[in-house]
């Protein structure tokens, strides 16, 4: 592997590692997670009804298994580990999907009709896209850290793995946006809290909302510019935003969940930055053809 | 509950309706007969009460009649306009939310109501306002009714029986069911908000005594839906606080919106203006500040300072799914100043297994536990009884508070 291509390497492998120790984190010891609530909960409201002894044992082996990933994928990444991995991030937004434990995105001013209808048989699906970057980090560590594309073609990812980037980085941020834009309460809690805590200030909730209608639309136009044409400055901005907001929970949330919180949304900012390195290197270079 | 429709020669929709419930399924007879009575209470239970009902199609005329007890002239009041539910059914157009508020109404008084929609009125039913007095009261609090539909309605119909038993042995009268939140799994899926509604209809005894609610959304309640069924106006947040008598006082506070902004900001206010005037101050809220499984919520950062600062009595909460009780809290350690936290939520959601290891629980593990219950919370002028009531009727846990002396002010203490 060429050296300024590690890079790229790296940033995923220490991603996808604080993503696994994060949720190894969440699901195993804290025990807070859509997958227990679907492991136990009875089937007429969307559970496997596994009992919640089952639940746990369950979400403890998958802890296990998430914790070798985290020092695999550091250490010397393995194919099964990151596979598995790749199931558990499916598995999670399922799991959020048949407990409702996504956004309860509003649809209703549509209206009364069909479009509504549709946007309301779409919206349980939304933790697949809020969570689409976390989804697509383990697939993408194994397409980059396994290429032989990118060596043949000279280039520093190859089109299908920065396809798969942009589309999971543009889903996550118009997911978010369109939280944003409902003015989702925790936002609203994080912008007001973080102001107090960093600034010493008292931000007004309508305030807040103000902003939060700024940051919605601005995540989603960069979305929509992320699938149209390699702005390198697009992707920066995202990568940036993606620490700021994933670095908020440090300083919002109490430490004992603000580390795992900021663990888990490695790739909000970790995907974006690789295609900023990715469309840097994006010129023939006689070192990766060598 | 079966509603004998009065109108002439509609036995036949009433029989349907009766064979309906038999069978557990959600009634429909395309009509505007008056069903899921139910009162609300959101500002001033003594004198004010929302009357709301559910009717399948708009109808074009529908109306409240009441009258106190001791009256003999009933009052109509018209309802206010029809709102068709949001959301979706497989089969049929989504019914539609009559409503009416009463106002002046007289403290401590039973009131008899009848639903009237297009000619078809409902059973005579009943409820009691609340005393502006200092009387003993008691309420009921519990959450999470939002699966497990057997039980829920096990737990309902144990309701009933309580409030029946509570007024026939003279003790306190039960005046209202508090409910944490999460009354049901998908807050946008009507399908599920009718069936809650023909269950909630247990909780009405057999003499027709309605049991007034005061609803707190939870983070399954998410939607519309919630704000139609409990005849808030669209679009409202879910936070208030009203007198259950002349010394006890609940604010309802609402986990699934901001806890740091407005909502905050009202609390303080709140508790400034009325903590001190009342011997009892409770409030209830969805997602815990001191969770026996879960994370905290925002309630914790942004809450629980102005619980101490105010010296709350008790914090009923939900979400968790297990019985718990917390030793008095205060500055995150056990301080007999403190606050108590109760709860968690056991109205028909399968129970899981309280964290007893966790700080605040150690010292009472032993009043937490796994089974679906209900809050029993009697007050008067020297205690504030609290009684954790298992579905078939046992006590689980039991213990008591004593009112809270009010700080003395500067002006005071000169």
């Amino acid at each position: 592997m060429a050296n300024d291509n590690r890079t790229i390497d790296w940033i995923l492998r220490v991603a996808v590692a604080l993503q696994c120790a994060g949720y190894a984190w969440k699901v195993g010891v804290v025990g807070d997670s859509p997958l227990l609530g679907w492991l136990w909960e009875p089937r007429d409201v969307g559970g496997l009804a596994l009992g919640e002894t089952v639940g746990i044992r369950i979400c403890q082996a998958v802890a296990v298994w998430l914790a070798l990933a985290t020092v695999s994928t550091l250490v010397s990444p393995s194919r099964l580990l990151l596979a598995g991995t790749l199931v558990f991030q499916i598995v999670y937004a399922a799991a959020a999907w048949q407990t409702h434990s996504g956004f309860p995105l509003d649809v209703t001013w549509l209206g009364r009709g069909p479009l509504r209808n549709a946007a309301e048989a779409l919206v349980p699906y939304f933790p697949f896209a809020s969570g689409a970057a976390r989804i697509a980090a383990p697939l993408l560590l194994m397409l980059v850290h396994w290429s032989r594309m990118r060596k043949l073609l000279g280039v520093a990812i190859a089109p299908l793995t920065e396809w798969i980037a942009r589309i999971a980085v543009a889903l996550t941020f118009a997911a978010h946006g369109l939280e944003a834009l409902s003015h989702h309460g925790g936002f609203l809690d994080m912008l007001i809290v973080a102001t107090r805590n960093v600034l010493g200030l008292r931000l007004p909730e309508a305030v807040a909302q103000g902003l939060l209608t700024g940051i919605g639309l601005v995540d989603l136009a960069v979305a929509a510019l992320l699938l149209v044409g390699r702005w390198r400055w697009v992707a920066m901005y995202m990568a940036a935003w993606g620490f700021a907001t994933a670095a908020a929970r440090l300083i919002v949330l109490d430490g004992y969940i603000g580390w795992y919180e900021f663990a888990v949304r490695s790739s909000h900012w970790a995907l974006p930055l690789v295609l900023v390195l990715a469309w840097r290197l994006a010129r023939p270079s006689t070192q990766v053809v060598q | 509950m079966a509603f004998r429709l009065r109108a002439a020669g509609l036995w036949t929709p009433s029989l349907m309706l009766l064979l309906g419930l038999l069978a557990g399924a959600t009634t429909w007879a395309d009509d505007v007969a008056p069903r899921h009575l139910r009162v609300i209470w959101r500002a001033a239970p003594a004198t004010e009460a929302v009357v709301a009902w559910t009717t399948d199609t708009a109808g074009t005329q529908h109306q409240l009649r009441y009258k106190a007890e001791d009256a003999e002239e009933w009052t109509s009041v018209a309802s206010d306009p029809a709102l068709q539910f949001e959301g979706t059914l497989a089969d049929r157009p989504a019914p539609f939310v009559q409503s009416v508020k009463l106002t002046e109404l007289q403290p401590a008084t039973k009131y008899q109501i009848v639903c009237e929609s297009d000619g078809q009125s409902s059973d005579e039913f009943y409820f009691l306002t609340a005393p502006d007095d200092d009387r003993p009261i008691a309420l009921l609090f519990g959450g999470d009714s939002r699966s497990g539909i057997d039980a829920r309605k096990q737990v309902n119909r144990m309701m009933a029986q309580m409030v029946a038993e509570q007024s026939v042995t003279g003790r306190p009268e039960i005046l209202a069911l508090a409910h944490g939140g999460d009354f049901i799994v998908n807050g946008t899926n009507l399908e599920q908000w009718l069936v809650w509604l023909d269950n909630h209809e247990l909780t009405t005894g057999s003499d027709g005594r309605l049991l007034p609610i005061v609803a707190a959304r939870g983070n399954h309640d998410m939607g519309p839906i919630f704000n139609q069924v409990f005849v808030f106006p669209d679009g409202d947040e879910n936070y208030y606080a009203l007198n259950l008598n002349g010394q006890a006082r609940l604010a309802t506070l609402n986990t699934e919106t901001s806890t740091a902004g407005n909502q905050r900001d009202w609390l303080e206010s709140e508790l400034a203006a009325n903590r001190w005037n009342n011997r009892w101050y409770l409030c209830q809220y969805h997602k815990p500040a001191f969770p026996a499984v879960k994370v905290p919520s925002g309630a914790l950062t942004n809450w629980v300072p102005l619980f101490e600062q105010f010296a709350i009595d008790l914090a009923c909460e939900a979400d968790g799914h297990v019985i718990k009780r917390t030793p008095p809290i205060k500055e995150m350690s056990v301080n007999p100043d403190g606050v108590v936290y109760i709860g968690e939520g056991g109205l028909g959601v399968g129970q899981r297994s309280p964290k007893t290891r966790r700080w605040y629980l150690q010292d009472t593990a032993d009043a937490c536990g796994a089974a679906h219950h209900v809050h029993l919370l009697t007050f008067d002028d020297e205690q504030l009884d609290c009684r954790v009531i298992e579905l078939g009727g046992e006590v689980f846990d039991q213990f008591t508070l004593e009112p809270r002396e009010a700080p003395r002010t500067t002006a005071a203490s000169e």
